[in-house]
C-alpha cells in the first residue's frame, strides 16, 4: 500500500484554511494522456490547415505553438485545469493559494521541453536525440532525462520541476454528493420512524462511544443496502447491545436496521450537545477524553 | 434516568442551509464548466454570498457537526467554490501589451548581474574558438559539424564562403526558413531557462557552446577577408538573437544560483519567485526571438547590400538599449 498523499492546506482570505488532496501521480499521467491525444489531433488537424496555407513555415509554427501554447492556454483559461485535467478533476493551484497569473503558468510550463518533450523523444526516438553518442555517453544521457520525467515521484507532494519554479501544485477536488442526513427523520416511511421511536437511551448508554464510533456507524448504515451489509449489520448490533447494556436484543427482531438508525440519531445527538459544551469525546475508550 | 429524545441540532442547521449549498455547487459547477461568461451576470452577482455562506458553514461543521458526509461535501464544495470566486478574471490579451512595455524590461533589469555574466560566457567562448580555429584550421570541426556548415567550411573557396553570404532570397521558402529559425532558437532559449534547475551547469556549457559556434564561423571568414561582410550578414538579426540566447542564460543562470545557494527564507518559496520572474524573461526572449527569425529569415535574405545591413543592425542595438534601461521605469 502507498502512503497519503499529503493535504495541500490553503488559508483563504476570509481566514479558513482550505483542504485539497495531491493528485496522484497515476491521475496526472491519465489527465497528461488525454491531453497528449487532444494535442496530437490538434496537431495534425491544423498542420494541415497550416501546410495548404502557408507551407512549411505554416506548419512549423502550428507545432511550435501548440508544443508550447497548448498547456498555458488551456491553463490560463480554465484556471489551472487543461481538458484532460478537468476530466480528472485535476487543478493547478498556486501553493498559497492566491490567483493564478499567465507568468505562473509560464514558468511551469516552459519546463515541458526537459520534462516531458526531451524524455518522450528519448523513449520514442533515441537517435533523434544522440545521434553521435554511442555507450556510455549515451546510457548516463538516457538516465538523466529519464530521472527529469520521472521527478514527481521523488516527492511527496508529486511536484514536477515546473511546479517547483512556479511555486504551484497540482490538487484533486472531485465534486462531493450530498447524501440524505441519516437523522433526519423526513422523507423515511412512517413505519420506519414509528419503529425508531420505540427505542430510547439513556444518558449514560450515550456516554460510552466516541466520535470515532459513530462515524464507523454512519458509514455503515450508508452501505446498509449493499450485498453482504447485512450479516454486518448483526454483528454490529450485537455487539452494541452488549456494551449498552441492553435488556433483550430478542426485541429488536428485525427491526435492527431502525435500531441503529435510531442509535446513531440518539448518539450523535448526545455527542454534538457535548461538543457544542466544549466536551469531545474522541473514541470509545475515553483516553483521548477532554477537553477542547 | 431519563430517556434522551430529541434529532441532533445539526439537523436543523442543514435544513436552513442545504438549499443555498445546492445552489452554490450546481453555480460553481457550471462556471467551472462553461466559464463566467457563460454563467451569466446575475448568477455571478450570487456567487460571493453563496461563498461566504457555505465558508461559514463549513467553519461552524468544523467544530460542531458530526455527520461525516455533510463535512465532506462541504470541504469540497468549499475549496472548488473558492478556485472559482478568486479566480483570475484577466485574458491572454489583457496581458500581453503591460508584459513587452513594462513586465519583461524590468524583469530583466532584475537580473542585470546575470545578463552580465552570461554574455562574458558567451563571448568567452566565441573569443577560445577564434583562437582555436586561428591557430589550426582543423579545429573548426570540433565546433561545428558538417551538417550545420552547410559548405562553410575551411576547405571552401572564398568565392563560395561570399556567396553563402548574398544568397538571394528564395520567395515562398522565405517564411519557412524563418520559423525554422525561430523555432529552433526558442526551444534551445526555453532549454537554457529549465536547465537553470539542475545546477546551472547546462547552462554556462550551452553559452559558451553558443558563443564557439560564432567564434569558429568569425574565424573563418575573417582568415578570408570576408570580415565586413560576415558581420553585415550576423548583425542584422544577432544583435536580437543574440541578445535573446543571453537574456535566456541569464534567467537559467539566475534560477541556478536559486537553487544553489538558497538565502535565508524558505527554498520553495524563494525558488518560486525567482522561477516566476525568469519565466517571464524567456518569454520575452521568445518574442525577441520570433522577430531575429523574421529579420533573418527574410530581411536578410532580401536585403544584397551591406551599409543598409549596418544600419540595421544598429537601428536594433539603439533600439533594445533603449527598451531595456527605460521601458517600464515611469510605472515602477
Amino acid at each position: 500500500m502507498s502512503k497519503a498523499l499529503p493535504t495541500q492546506i490553503v488559508r483563504s482570505p476570509e481566514g479558513i484554511d482550505l483542504r485539497f488532496g495531491t493528485a496522484a501521480a497515476s491521475e496526472r499521467l491519465v489527465a497528461l494522456a488525454y491531453d497528449l491525444a487532444i494535442l496530437l489531433v490538434l496537431g495534425l488537424v491544423a498542420g494541415y490547415l497550416a501546410w495548404f496555407a502557408f507551407g512549411t513555415g505554416g506548419v512549423l509554427l502550428v507545432v511550435f505553438g501548440l508544443r508550447y501554447g497548448y498547456f498555458v492556454w488551456f491553463e490560463t483559461r480554465g484556471n489551472g485545469s487543461t481538458p484532460g485535467k478537468r476530466r480528472l478533476h485535476l487543478r493547478v493551484i498556486r501553493a498559497d493559494g492566491g490567483p493564478l497569473t499567465t507568468e505562473i503558468l509560464l514558468a511551469r510550463n516552459l519546463t515541458r521541453e526537459i520534462e516531458l518533450f526531451m524524455p518522450l523523444m528519448l523513449l520514442l526516438y533515441p537517435d533523434m536525440l544522440f545521434a553521435e553518442h554511442q555507450g556510455l555517453v549515451r546510457l548516463v544521457a538516457s538516465l538523466w532525462v529519464l530521472l527529469l520525467l520521472f521527478f514527481p515521484l521523488t516527492n511527496p507532494q508529486r511536484l514536477r520541476i515546473g511546479d517547483l519554479l512556479a511555486g504551484t501544485r497540482v490538487v484533486v477536488s472531485p465534486p462531493a454528493k450530498l447524501a440524505r442526513d441519516l437523522a433526519d427523520p423526513v422523507g423515511v416511511s412512517t413505519a420506519a420512524v414509528a419503529a425508531a421511536a420505540e427505542f430510547h437511551f439513556t444518558a449514560q448508554q450515550l456516554s460510552i462511544y466516541g466520535e470515532h464510533e459513530l462515524t464507523v456507524l454512519e458509514d455503515l448504515l450508508r452501505k446498509a443496502r449493499a450485498a453482504g451489509a447485512a450479516e454486518t449489520l448483526a454483528a454490529v448490533t450485537t455487539s452494541i447491545c452488549r456494551r449498552l447494556a441492553w435488556p433483550d436484543e430478542a426485541t429488536i427482531g428485525d427491526h435492527r436496521l431502525e435500531f441503529l438508525r435510531a442509535f446513531y440519531t440518539a448518539q450523535r445527538q448526545h455527542l454534538e450537545q457535548q461538543l457544542l459544551l466544549g466536551r469531545r469525546r474522541l473514541r470509545k475508550d475515553g483516553k483521548k477524553k477532554g477537553a477542547k | 434516568m431519563k430517556p434522551v429524545e430529541s434529532l441532533p441540532w445539526s439537523v436543523q442547521f442543514r435544513r436552513e442551509r442545504q438549499a443555498a449549498w445546492v445552489e452554490l455547487e450546481d453555480l460553481v459547477h457550471r462556471c467551472e464548466r462553461e466559464g463566467l461568461a457563460g454563467v451569466g451576470v446575475e448568477k455571478i452577482a450570487r456567487l460571493p454570498v453563496l461563498y461566504r455562506a457555505a465558508l461559514s458553514s463549513l467553519g461552524v461543521a468544523r467544530a460542531s457537526v458530526l455527520d461525516q458526509n455533510l463535512r465532506d461535501y462541504l470541504e469540497s464544495l468549499v475549496a472548488r467554490a473558492y478556485l472559482v470566486v478568486y479566480a483570475p478574471k484577466r485574458r491572454l490579451a489583457e496581458v500581453f501589451m503591460p508584459f513587452l512595455l513594462a513586465g519583461f524590461p524590468t524583469a530583466v533589469r532584475s537580473i542585470g548581474k546575470h545578463v552580465a555574466l552570461s554574455a562574458v560566457l558567451l563571448v568567452l567562448g566565441m573569443l577560445l574558438a577564434w583562437a582555436m580555429v586561428v591557430a589550426d584550421t582543423d579545429n573548426y570541426y570540433l565546433f561545428i559539424d558538417a551538417g550545420m556548415a552547410s559548405g562553410r567550411d575551411p576547405t571552401a573557396a572564398t568565392e563560395k564562403l561570399r556567396e553563402t553570404l548574398f544568397g538571394e532570397g528564395a520567395g515562398a521558402g522565405l517564411l519557412a526558413f524563418a520559423m525554422m529559425l525561430f523555432t529552433h532558437n526558442s526551444s534551445v532559449g526555453m532549454l537554457t531557462y529549465a536547465l537553470g534547475f539542475v545546477f546551472g551547469l547546462p547552462v554556462v556549457l550551452l553559452l559558451l557552446y553558443n558563443g564557439m559556434m560564432l567564434g569558429a564561423m568569425t574565424a573563418l571568414f575573417h582568415q578570408r577577408g570576408l570580415a565586413v561582410e560576415w558581420w553585415s550578414w550576423i548583425l542584422p538579426h544577432g544583435v536580437t538573437e543574440i541578445l535573446a540566447i543571453v537574456l535566456c542564460g541569464a534567467a537559467g543562470l539566475a534560477v541556478a544560483q536559486q537553487v544553489v545557494f538558497p538565502g535565508r527564507h524558505s527554498r520553495l518559496h524563494e525558488l518560486a519567485l525567482v522561477g516566476r520572474r525568469m519565466g517571464a524573461v524567456v518569454a520575452g526572449s521568445v518574442v525577441m526571438l520570433l522577430l531575429a527569425g523574421m529579420v533573418e529569415g527574410v530581411f536578410r535574405q532580401v536585403v544584397q547590400n551591406v551599409p543598409v545591413r549596418y544600419v540595421m543592425a544598429t537601428v536594433f542595438a539603439g533600439l533594445w538599449t533603449g527598451y531595456f534601461s527605460l521601458a517600464g521605469r515611469v510605472r515602477a
